[in-house]
């Protein structure tokens, strides 16, 4: 064996490189292996399949303390993802009309959109969320005399009301009505309904993004030369239709890759609706490690389920980089 | 000029006409009015929209915030003002405990001097006339006056002033320690990340590319909540690290991954030529790297890594999730426990939106300059 | 005397503080070749970028086909309809294939049927001797390859002006050139004719 051959070399880094790693990890499992028998904790899964003991405040499917643990991570997961959805629906729609009000023609909108995005970015995320929601706690009215308008919105101390259309199926038809929100002793019932913390966290985690998406939008918008734009205006072509074939096709190449990383950021980010008392996927199962002590199974549920996320996205935006890469020699 | 002629040269320059100046109605401000916010249609429709909001708004903040704020720190009148005026009297009341945390009362002038001292340093970082290996000597010895001072004993040994646990640290110092050494200590490990990353040994790239993506896809808070919950259990049995040192390593483990990402974007930026030039000058391969490599990718990325900083001095304000009383969990704790001001909560908030957004703001400006100066180059 | 197609009188373009173009007068008839040369930096790229309102000038008057060029995006429209110009960075399209880039001012603009663009597309590729990357993206065609498809870009609209901004490989009048021979003997000494 030749010991300057670079193949050797290669061979006996990795080989040595395995070998410390695993001694690592291996030290690491006896440590840990050692602590929860000192301690009197057990491991593994099978304590999802043990009831749960606490209730949920809010969620999308039935959930009652009897159920079993997975069920709980289960409303958990789906929590995150509808506030995950409707931020990422409304950062991206608020984003975008402020990343073209950045380099619009008008100075005031130049100006006032500047100031969003500069306020938003520079203050602590945590910080935002917590004070939208004292906000919506302490500085809303009280249920019984809300602020009400446009019809039949309703809001106060208790959060939302909209009204939602419902299928009524009475004796002989059925129709589509709508639910009315409407306040009956001193609470507001019917319609549909968002509760104060479901409405922090969304407003703050969608306008913390939001102004992070009009950087994106303004670097792509500004990625396209302006000679591009000289070209197309010499072929005749007018602003709306320059924007059109010309600009957005170019810019939407600069701007998927980071704007999927602030979509990612922000499903990432609603894990601090803990703080909150939001009873999203975080919050849940810190409940369930405080309760079971199974922290290193609750922990690594969470990273599981946030990492398949992640891998889904980036696989999505690898998968549209190909598709619409520009091609070269 | 005369198109249908030859031009003649010695008559065109005979005949240049000298240069005057601009006229004044093409520039001024009724001309930038003119175009900049009467130019189109759509432009005075947005001009009007956005006037409206200011004038439906701002009066309303203004009287709120300072015209009708009380200052003084007395509760009653702050209570008679609610709604009407802000109450920064909280602020003056509580500057104290939020600015500083638990630590003890009559020793806070410690961490005020070891805070300055840490920002002096970071300051004199950022300018280039002090990049030598002095400055390196600089941090070892502001590092060390800073733990000294803030907790009275360097290394095992007492330095003579009264000893302050580390679950008595809390505020802007400890804000500022948490970013400035996460940083400090995740840079070696990012660059190793990097060059691993980038390695053509499939075994080391894989280790890399796993810690990376690992350590990317999930939320800081879960990484937070294994350094809190299951450090403890990875060490032998009886040990029990300090809480403030395995924050530390969470952080500075999740931040090295981001800063992988940044410093491999440089490399990446290097020219095939350069390794070659390298190569053929007889340099090794940590030699390359090192004198050659990562001078140049280093330089490309200091915006990048500023944006990091920054956003890991926002991130540590997550710490209070896990029981560190860093600048927001002070302010909680000094606010919460006192009912007397608890309800306004808000005003507190706002000023300690003011330190960040005003720290942020500095570091996002400055970040902005240095890529300017790289472009420019 | 024929009407100057393109008439400029007493122009004055500042940049700033900088007099860049001072008292121009130019008159140019149908069919009349020009070549501008100077010194970089004299203002050459800006006098013909003000034929087609690339630039704005401050004072004078400037005629184009017989339409004033003012602040004014109706009359600016008609006359670069009229004008067509070959950019010194070429300014293709890289995401449009070599014929979309031919056709997108056609189709949108003139309002010419899809499949009548693409055939009036494929006879000037072919006249400047590059019909068969019409399929490829700019990109991957070497830079006289891009050159040829931005004339033929802005030949598509059969202009009656043509610019050309700093054409350095443009060797002409060397009729060696093959593509170069085959536009200065057909186009460059005539009007332009429709189709």
């Amino acid at each position: 064996m030749r010991w300057h051959s670079r193949r050797t070399r290669a061979l006996l880094v990795q080989v040595g490189l395995v070998v410390v790693l695993a001694a690592l990890v291996g030290w690491l499992l006896a440590n840990t292996l050692a602590n929860m028998r000192a301690r009197g904790i057990q491991s593994g899964f099978d304590f999802l399949l043990d009831t749960a003991g606490f209730d949920i405040g809010e969620s999308l499917i039935d959930f009652d303390s009897e159920q079993a643990y997975w069920r709980a991570f289960l409303v958990g997961l789906l929590n995150t993802l509808r506030v995950s959805v409707t931020g990422i629906v409304l950062c991206t729609l608020i984003g975008t009309l402020v990343g073209i009000g950045r380099v619009s023609g008008n100075a005031l909108a130049r100006g006032l959109c500047y100031v969003y995005t500069e306020l938003l970015r520079n203050v602590p995320i945590l910080l935002q969320l917590l004070m939208w929601y004292v906000l919506l706690i302490e500085w809303m009215p009280e249920a019984d005399t809300p602020l009400h308008g446009l019809g039949g919105l309703y809001l106060s101390k208790g959060g939302l009301s909209l009204p939602w259309p419902t299928w009524e199926s009475g004796a002989w038809t059925s129709a589509l009505v709508w639910d009315m929100p409407a306040v009956v002793d001193g609470e507001i019932r019917g319609g549909l309904n968002f509760s104060p913390e479901f409405l922090a966290v969304t407003l703050g985690l969608t306008l913390y993004t939001s102004a992070f998406v009009a950087e994106v939008v303004r670097s792509g918008l500004q990625s396209v030369a302006r000679g591009q734009i000289e070209a197309a205006r010499s072929l005749g072509l007018n602003p709306w239709l320059t924007l059109r074939h010309v600009v957005l096709p170019q810019a939407m190449r600069v701007i998927v890759p980071p704007m999927t990383n602030q979509y990612l950021n922000l499903t990432k980010n609603s894990s601090l609706a803990v703080a909150i008392g939001y009873p999203d996927l975080v919050n849940i199962s810190n409940t369930a490690l405080n309760q079971t002590g199974r922290a290193v199974e609750c922990i690594a549920i969470i990273m599981g389920i946030y990492l398949m996320l992640s891998l889904l996205t980036s696989a999505f935006m690898n998968a549209y980089n190909r598709r619409v890469a520009i091609r070269e020699r | 000029m005369s198109p249908s002629s030859t031009p003649d040269c010695a008559h065109a320059a005979a005949a240049l006409v000298p240069p005057r100046s601009a006229p004044n109605h093409a520039r001024g401000l009724r001309q930038w009015i003119r175009t900049e916010l009467l130019g189109s249609p759509m432009n005075v429709g947005v001009t009007l929209l956005m006037t409206a909001l200011l004038v439906w708004q701002l009066p309303g903040w203004v009287s709120w915030s300072m015209v009708n704020a009380v200052v003084q720190p007395d509760a009653d009148a702050c209570q008679t003002a609610r709604g009407l005026g802000a109450c920064w009297g909280v602020v003056s009341e509580k500057y104290r405990l939020i600015l500083f945390g638990r630590y003890p009362f009559a020793e806070q002038w410690r961490p005020l001097v070891a805070t300055l001292g840490l920002l002096v340093l970071l300051v004199a970082s950022c300018m280039r006339q002090c990049w030598h290996r002095g400055l390196v000597v600089a941090w070892i010895l502001g590092l060390c006056g800073f733990f000294g001072l803030m907790g009275g004993r360097l290394l095992g040994f007492s330095v003579g002033l009264t000893p302050v646990s580390t679950d008595q640290w809390g505020g802007f110092p400890l804000t500022l320690m948490l970013s400035t050494l996460s940083i400090a200590c995740a840079f070696p490990l990012a660059v190793l990340v990097a060059l691993g990353r980038r390695s053509d040994w499939p075994l080391v790239r894989a280790v890399c590319i796993t810690y990376i993506e690992l350590v990317r896809g999930v939320p800081l808070i879960s990484v937070l909540f294994m350094a809190s919950f299951m450090f403890p259990l990875l060490m032998p049995p009886g040990t029990t690290p300090d809480v403030l040192l395995r924050v530390l390593a969470g952080i500075t483990l999740f931040s090295a991954a981001y800063l992988a990402e940044i410093i491999r974007g440089g490399l990446q930026a290097i020219p095939r030529g350069q390794l070659e030039a390298a190569a053929s000058l007889g340099l090794g391969y940590w030699a390359t790297q090192r004198l050659v490599v990562l001078p140049q990718a280093l330089a490309h990325v200091v915006p990048g890594i500023m944006n990091n900083f920054i956003a890991i001095f926002k991130d540590t304000s997550l710490v209070t999730i896990v029981s560190l009383y860093e600048l927001s969990g002070a302010m909680g704790l000094a606010v919460n426990g006192d009912p007397n001001w608890r309800p306004f909560k808000l005003e507190a908030y706002l000023f300690i939106t003011l330190i960040y957004f005003v720290c942020c703001f500095a570091m996002s400006r400055y970040s902005l300059w240095v890529e300017r100066q790289v472009t420019h180059r | 005397m024929t009407t100057p197609i393109i008439q400029f009188e007493q122009v004055n373009k500042w940049f700033d503080q900088f007099h860049v173009l001072r008292d121009i007068n130019l008159s140019v008839t149908a069919g009349e070749r020009i070549v501008i040369c100077g010194p970089s930096g004299s203002g050459k790229s800006t006098l013909i970028r003000c034929i087609n309102r690339l630039e704005e000038h401050q004072q004078g008057r400037i005629t184009v086909t017989g339409v004033e060029l003012r602040d004014d995006t109706r009359s600016t429209e008609a006359v670069r309809r009229q004008v067509g110009m070959v950019f010194q960075q070429f300014n293709l399209f890289p995401h449009l294939t070599v014929l979309e880039n031919l056709t997108l001012s056609p189709i949108w603009v003139g309002k010419v049927k899809p499949d009548e663009a693409q055939e009036r597309a494929m006879q000037q590729l072919q006249r400047v001797r590059i019909a068969e990357q019409a399929h490829k993206y700019p990109l991957q065609l070497s830079g006289g390859q891009q050159q040829r498809v931005a004339i033929a870009r802005a030949l598509c609209l059969t202009p009656q002006i043509m610019l050309f901004d700093e054409p350095t490989w443009w060797n002409w009048p060397n009729k060696a050139s093959p593509c170069c021979a085959s536009l200065t003997k057909w186009d460059l000494h005539a009007r332009w004719q429709t189709g």
